[in-house]
């Protein structure tokens, strides 16, 4: 009878035990939930549908932004567009390292004075293959307005099939002849409607900026068309 | 079972692979020279990682061995009280996780621009807005014509996803507009530059076509831009 | 990777212990040295080259974080090629939950490019007649096969992979090669 009575208490003991640390953990996962929400505000944090080593990588390359002074939503935006889009953990963290790359690669070309629209165009550009000397050339054609225009164009002429020096080439043509932002998106518009008709996409593009330089800036305001650079080596 | 040591190798090919296959299997393993950028990406990976540690030595195992102990009830009433204390103050006590900075607080669910200022992005919206303080956002409209996403089926339900609603399919719905035969929402947003898709029918990703291409999101599928002038607040 | 240290002609258990002395960068080595080995297993696998490449990258990240427990006595081969399976067979399951989503053909869309979708989701991968063979077989035959007669790993070492049962495999090896001297008789003819 004492035994029996001594595995009851030890039964019970253990089973208290469980039940104790049981509540110990949930308690500290709910502190911490709270906790993190309120760290975050009221917005959801699209890194905590990942899993912790995607999370941890992910973390890493926004801690390597933050060093290197780039900005750090456009990484959260690809975090959220991927768990969107169903893409697995590593899949993001590869993907938004990438991008970190990229960006650091366009501050470099662009000039340290970017601000993030063009550093995340800039980086779009690189990422469709245009050459660091062609985001430059952009800046260099235009240093006074913003980059962020040209640089989508130059990276929807690659995508298109111009090949990217050809693209890089248009675009600062086009912007040594003036053209405007509005002007640069309704000849991107030409050239893609060029090429869904089966027009070649380098043949499509040197046709319409040739059609620009011959009718030539409207705009009295806009300074004189500067003769083209030579190519880029 | 005793765990077997694995083979260096059974090379003895007893169970008669047919020569055409054992000629395929020859085929299957020609090539591929080891990609420099994939090994850069997994050491960079790593090198952020704790270091790996060759795993306890053979003497740690007599302490972690399971044991029994055994405790008078009044014994087991006190410690388990001590541990509910000790649990609930630390509960309280916790800070939670790493505080990460939050960059942007990013999308609320009706698809407006936020307001809230993160510590390290410009005030005024999404980081990658054009700087500026407080941003003024202007109202852009998104229009999906009908003939576009033509492929024989109906889409009864479309919607915008972008950086501006966190990517979330079902934040910002568009509304059939039947005199210009497509669907069409409106969003304020600050000067800047977005990649944005449409969902059909919650299934569907497809860009805009009538916008300039984003590039490749690296997940497979294709995504707009639109770029918000500060000056004019033209989108282009 | 370059050979800076002097890591070439390291084995792989002189490399591991190496990494877990404190040399970080000798765990390239490794990598180095069973990446594309890995990659063309993944591919074999899911027949994705992006999932492919996910799967590996994971496999290497988990396979550090392991290091500390492997062991000589099995090959370091076998040891890796245990995480990777478990990596493809994830990620083959998550790819059935995800392929719900369809993206859309993009050619049925005024303005897009002429070069259509990435290797993204289910893109079409042109294959010589030994790879469409194998690609046909019935996943866990496919497995075994790549495993035994490609990766060349002995049944006992596929036993700790794959967890399955000698028998099992053998039989599942069995098969997959009488499929595959099926569609392959006179492949290789002059």
């Amino acid at each position: 009878m004492r035994a029996t009575f001594t595995r009851r208490v030890r039964g019970a003991c253990s089973a208290a035990l469980s039940f104790t640390l049981l509540l110990l953990l949930l308690g500290g996962l709910l502190a911490r939930t709270a906790a993190a929400q309120g760290a975050q505000g009221t917005a959801d944090d699209p890194l905590d549908r990942l899993d912790a080593p995607s999370r941890a990588s992910v973390e890493q390359a926004l801690d390597s932004a933050r060093a290197l002074g780039l900005p750090s939503a456009p990484i959260v935006a690809k975090v959220a567009e991927g768990v969107s889009k169903g893409a697995g953990g590593s899949r993001i963290a590869r993907v938004v390292g990438e991008m970190v790359v990229s960006m650091a690669r366009a501050r470099e070309a662009l000039g340290p004075a970017s601000t993030d629209a063009e550093l995340v165009a800039g980086a779009g550009a690189l990422q469709a293959g245009a050459s660091p000397d062609a985001l430059r050339r952009v800046r260099a054609a235009q240093p006074r307005r913003s980059a962020t225009q040209p640089l989508v164009v130059l990276a929807d002429l690659a995508r298109r099939g111009v090949p990217a020096r050809d693209a890089a080439g248009a675009v600062a043509r086009l912007i040594q002849l003036g053209a405007s932002d509005a002007e640069l998106a309704r000849l991107r518009t030409d050239i893609a409607r060029d090429v869904a008709d089966g027009v070649p996409p380098a043949a499509a593009t040197s046709l319409r900026v040739e059609q620009f330089s011959a009718r030539g800036s409207l705009d009295p305001s806009r300074p004189p068309a500067l003769p083209p650079e030579p190519p880029i080596k | 079972m005793r765990e077997e040591p694995w083979d260096v190798s059974d090379e003895a090919d007893e169970d008669g692979t047919p020569p055409v296959v054992r000629q395929a299997a020859a085929h299957l393993r020609r090539g591929g020279a080891s990609d420099e950028r994939a090994v850069a990406a997994v050491m960079a990976a790593v090198r952020g990682r704790r270091a790996p540690r060759r795993s306890r030595p053979a003497s740690w195992r007599r302490l972690t061995a399971a044991r029994t102990w055994h405790l008078s009830p009044l014994a087991a009433a006190g410690l388990a009280a001590s541990l509910v204390g000790v649990g609930a103050l630390g509960a309280f006590g916790l800070r939670g996780g790493v505080d990460r900075a939050p960059a942007v607080a990013v999308g609320p669910a009706d698809g407006r621009t936020v307001d809230t200022a993160p510590q390290t992005a410009p005030t005024g919206g999404p980081a990658f807005a054009s700087q500026g303080d407080p941003a003024p956002t202007h109202v852009v409209r998104f229009v999906l014509a009908a003939p576009s996403v033509s492929s024989g089926s109906a889409v009864s339900r479309v919607t915008l996803v972008g950086d501006f609603n966190g990517w979330n399919a079902e934040a910002t719905p568009m509304r059939w507009d039947a005199a210009a035969r497509a669907w069409m929402t409106v969003v304020a947003l600050p000067a800047g530059r977005y990649v944005y898709a449409f969902v059909l029918d919650g299934r569907r990703w497809v860009a805009d076509p009538a916008a300039p291409l984003a590039p490749e999101d690296g997940f497979g599928a294709s995504n707009s831009v639109v770029v918000v002038a500060p000056a004019t607040g033209g989108a282009t | 990777m370059s050979d800076a240290h002097g890591h070439a002609a390291l084995t792989d258990a002189n490399v591991v212990e190496r990494v877990l002395g404190g040399d970080t960068d000798a765990y390239a080595v490794l990598v180095s040295r069973y990446h594309a080995r890995c990659l063309r297993y993944a591919e074999r696998i899911l027949r994705n080259r992006a999932d492919a490449e996910d799967a590996v990258q994971e496999t290497f990240i988990r396979a550090y974080d392991a290091l500390g427990r492997y062991e000589e006595r099995s090959r370091f081969t076998a040891w890796l090629f245990r995480i990777l399976v478990n990596q493809c067979r994830a990620a083959a399951a998550r790819r059935g939950r995800r392929e719900r989503w369809v993206l859309t053909d993009e050619a049925a869309v005024l303005g897009a490019p002429a070069e259509g979708s990435t290797d993204g989701y289910g893109a079409a991968v042109p294959l010589d007649r030994v790879e469409q063979a194998v690609a046909e077989l019935e996943p866990l035959l496919r497995e075994a096969f790549l495993l035994r007669h490609v990766e060349g790993l002995g049944y006992n070492e596929m036993r700790g992979v794959t967890g399955a049962g000698l028998s099992a495999l053998k039989m599942r090896v069995k098969r997959a090669c009488d499929a595959l001297r099926g569609k392959l008789e006179g492949v290789y003819d002059a």
